[in-house]
């Protein structure tokens, strides 16, 4: 019997219902494994956007963002304008656990016409939601996770994917060894980033003993090699960074013993911020140990 | 009474045609194809062993519902009166017992029909997917958005059935295509956008914004993707007044220009 | 009383230079077979159209069956069958005559009953399940005029319907046109195939630049009797001319 159009569409139907079937189960037994890794697949997407990749992976990296505030632009957008590391967004900055708070009303201005007599806009905000909203919970946070290995899918390149994405997965979804294989590709593909190596520090300095590892001394100290000042957007995002990275190195060092290279490291962190009360009350201690 | 039913047996006639020529012409079945190349690499997917995501395969899922309703809306609206004069079936159908408004509304009913039994076949799909991924959506939102979908099939063919009538078929479906991916795009930033030009500028912003049809307000997908409440029902019902009033100005006016159509 | 009664008719196209119709009197009397000829462009089409009541002549009236051809209660009563056969290549030739059968307002049952006679007798008996995008022009065709057939007209039309028709298929349509004569229908048809019109038109109008050059039985149009129907409609055309 030749099918005609309807058995057509149903045998579609049924089709797509088995492939689904089965792709799901595969996704579930892991089989097809998100990895921004593979070189060929990195290959693929320069093949397929060349780039243009860059502009595609903000883009999926912003749709990460949206989904941290519940789907909201608006809110998204406030949250990362107040942002206060400046970069990343919202959801960098509540990486780096300052989370801003947006504006209530993301109410468009109304100029000619008043707010009264703005029906559409009226209507428009009674249909879509523009109440501020932050994702909280495994059950929601989980859902940024696609669009962060996407961004780093897209462009091996965008560090800050890599970066706000293990710190996803190890804070807030408890994942650390994939976080650590997440970064660790990321600094495969971005073998001078200071970032990386910085987050791969904290990362590893989080797991149980992980101060006393020598991979996390060993990850601060490529970090602290790594730095340069130009790769950072504001000189001051860069002075952060290097701040932060030789207070791991003080702690680690004299934890290990190392009171001489915690105390170089302490003074050098003095001479950038001389009131980095941390820092002077570890070189007081370390000192009064007669060290 | 008898006159009424008859008309409307006429125009279920007319509407039938329009439904059987979409799945004959197997577009639904491109279509589901088409999304299932799409979507099931992204349903295999295993992002870092987290289990249990869902929204991002719900997102492009109603992605694809939305662009392929639009494609199939357009395509079967904006092909009804072109193709009836092309092929010239319409001197036999302009022959029989029928009036010119029934012809219309039968065009209208059809694309619509035929646009919407597409498109309960893509929220099955759309549902079964996101029950293979263990997706929670709430099933009344969901309802509320599938419904909300409906008006907006419902202005698109009214859109193309009565821009068929006055542009080429070609120029017709790129002006539809733009206003509805405009809209559904700009649409809720038309006023903002207005408020910030000068007045010059200004008053045809405005006029844009009041007079164009607001498609976005049928775009429910955040609701549904990022589990946010159902629209409350006195927005629902001036939604469903918005599309309804709309649809039928346009109907209206491709009244009036069928009428007028030189044959 | 008259099938079709025209009336000092009248049509001007906008931005044509001259009108289609020039003051167009034309009467078709019940159960007669008329054939209606004419050059390319001499008004066959427009005539035809408006008594389908496509659209309303410049000046003058047209009465089909006593009626307006514009009030669907009148089309109802009239078949017609166009030049060019096309029709939803989608739909089987059964599917074509149901849809037809609805807009009529027939009745399941007799759309079944009438679609199973009609399709015999134009010979699509076999192919009544088959795609109307597989059919042959000269199958189309015959599906053309089982469409017209369906709702038991009182009033057939039929533009150029031997176009596209084997011998076989044109004697058919022939004896169709016979039989309904005998029912005592009313045939109006226009054509180029003069022979054919000469074989089964009860009266014939020849028309020239949408003036009716003459009109009436083969025998009353021959005049002084010379020659067959080409020779009469060539002469009528140059005196028409001249």
């Amino acid at each position: 019997m030749r099918p005609n159009g309807t058995n057509g569409t149903l045998l579609c139907v049924a089709l797509l219902a088995a492939s689904a079937v089965l792709a799901s189960w595969l996704g579930r037994q892991g089989g097809v494994r998100g990895n921004p890794r593979d070189g060929r697949q990195a290959d693929v997407m320069a093949l397929v956007f060349g780039e243009a990749r860059k502009v595609v992976s903000g883009g999926l990296y912003d749709r990460a963002d949206l989904y941290f505030h519940g789907g909201i632009q608006a809110a998204a957008d406030n949250c990362a304008e107040q942002a206060a590391e400046g970069r990343g967004g919202a959801l960098a900055a509540a990486a780096a656990g300052s989370a801003a708070h947006a504006d209530e009303d993301g109410h468009a201005e109304t100029g000619l016409v008043g707010e009264r007599w703005d029906l559409w806009s009226r209507l428009n905000r009674r249909i879509h939601p523009t109440e501020d909203r932050h994702a909280s919970g495994v059950r929601e946070l989980k859902e940024v996770v696609p669009w962060l290995w996407a961004a780093a899918a897209a462009d091996p390149h965008n560090t800050l994917a890599y970066g706000v994405g293990a710190y996803w997965l190890a804070r807030e979804l408890g994942r650390v060894d994939e976080a650590l294989r997440f970064i660790g590709e990321g600094i495969r593909n971005n073998p001078d980033s200071c970032e990386l190596e910085f987050c791969r520090g904290e990362l590893l300095y989080l797991r149980p003993r992980g101060k006393r590892d020598p991979a996390t001394m060993k990850a601060f100290s490529a970090a602290l090699r790594k730095w340069t000042p130009e790769q950072f957007d504001r000189q001051e995002e860069a002075r952060m960074c290097r701040r932060n990275i030789l207070m791991y190195l003080a702690t680690l060092h004299e934890q290990a013993g190392g009171h001489e290279a915690a105390k170089k490291c302490l003074r050098e962190l003095l001479r950038m911020v001389p009131d980095h009360s941390p820092a002077i009350r570890m070189l007081g201690e370390i000192e009064a140990a007669g060290h | 009474m008898n006159g009424m039913r008859g008309s409307l047996q006429r125009i279920m006639a007319l509407a039938r045609l329009a439904v059987v020529d979409l799945f004959r012409r197997r577009d639904v079945s491109v279509a589901l194809l088409l999304a299932a190349v799409a979507l099931l690499p992204l349903l295999a997917f295993n992002f870092f062993g987290v289990s249990g995501v869902w929204r991002y395969v719900g997102e492009v899922t109603l992605l694809l519902v939305w662009i392929f309703s639009i494609a199939i809306g357009l395509g079967v609206a904006a092909r009804q009166f072109p193709a009836e004069f092309d092929s010239r079936t319409i001197y036999p159908l302009l022959s029989k017992p029928v009036r010119r408004t029934e012809i219309l509304l039968g065009k209208f009913l059809g694309a619509f029909l035929a646009t919407a039994s597409a498109l309960c076949l893509f929220y099955v799909c759309f549902l079964l997917l996101l029950l293979l991924k263990g997706g929670g959506v709430d099933p009344v939102v969901v309802a509320q958005a599938f419904l909300f979908h409906l008006l907006f099939v419902m202005l698109l063919t009214a859109m193309a059935v009565t821009g068929s009538l006055i542009l080429t078929p070609s120029a017709n479906l790129t002006v539809c295509a733009l206003a509805a991916a405009g809209m559904l795009l700009f649409g809720e930033r038309l006023a903002g956008l207005a408020a910030g030009l000068p007045l010059a500028s200004a008053i045809p912003a405005w006029a844009v914004h009041a007079l164009a049809p607001h498609m976005e307000f049928f775009d429910l997908r955040l609701r549904v993707v990022h589990g946010w409440p159902p629209v409350e029902w006195p927005a629902s019902l001036a939604v469903a007044a918005y599309a309804l009033c709309y649809t039928a100005a346009l109907l209206l006016l491709a009244d009036r220009l069928f009428k007028r159509k030189k044959l | 009383m008259d099938a079709v009664r025209i009336e000092s008719v009248t049509k001007l196209y906008a931005g044509a230079g001259r009108p289609a119709l020039d003051g167009l009197d034309l009467a078709v009397q019940r159960g007669e077979v008329f054939g209606f000829l004419g050059p390319n462009g001499a008004g066959k089409t427009t005539t035809i159209k408006m008594i389908l009541g496509f659209f309303a002549p410049t000046s003058g009236s047209v009465r089909v069956l006593d009626g307006d051809p514009q009030d669907p209660a009148t089309r109802r009563r009239i078949g017609y069958m166009p030049e060019v056969a096309n029709y939803y290549g989608y739909l089987s030739a059964c599917e074509l005559l149901a849809f037809y059968g609805r807009l009529c307002g027939m009745a399941p049952e007799a759309i079944r009953r009438r679609s199973g006679e009609l399709l015999e007798l134009v010979g699509l008996q076999d192919a009544g399940k088959k795609p109307l995008r597989l059919f042959s022009k000269g199958m189309m065709q015959r599906a053309g005029i089982a469409q017209a057939l369906l709702h038991d007209p009182e009033l057939l039309i039929l533009d150029e319907p031997l176009t596209g028709l084997d011998p076989l298929a044109r004697i058919q349509l022939r004896d169709i046109i016979v039989m309904l004569r005998k029912q005592g229908r009313t045939v109006f048809f226009s054509s180029h195939e003069l022979s054919e019109a000469e074989l089964i038109c009860d009266r014939i109008g020849i028309l020239k630049d949408g003036r009716l050059c003459c009109c009436g039985g083969i025998a009353e149009v021959a005049g002084d009797g010379a020659g067959n129907l080409e020779r009469i409609f060539l002469r009528h055309i140059q005196e028409a001319k001249g």
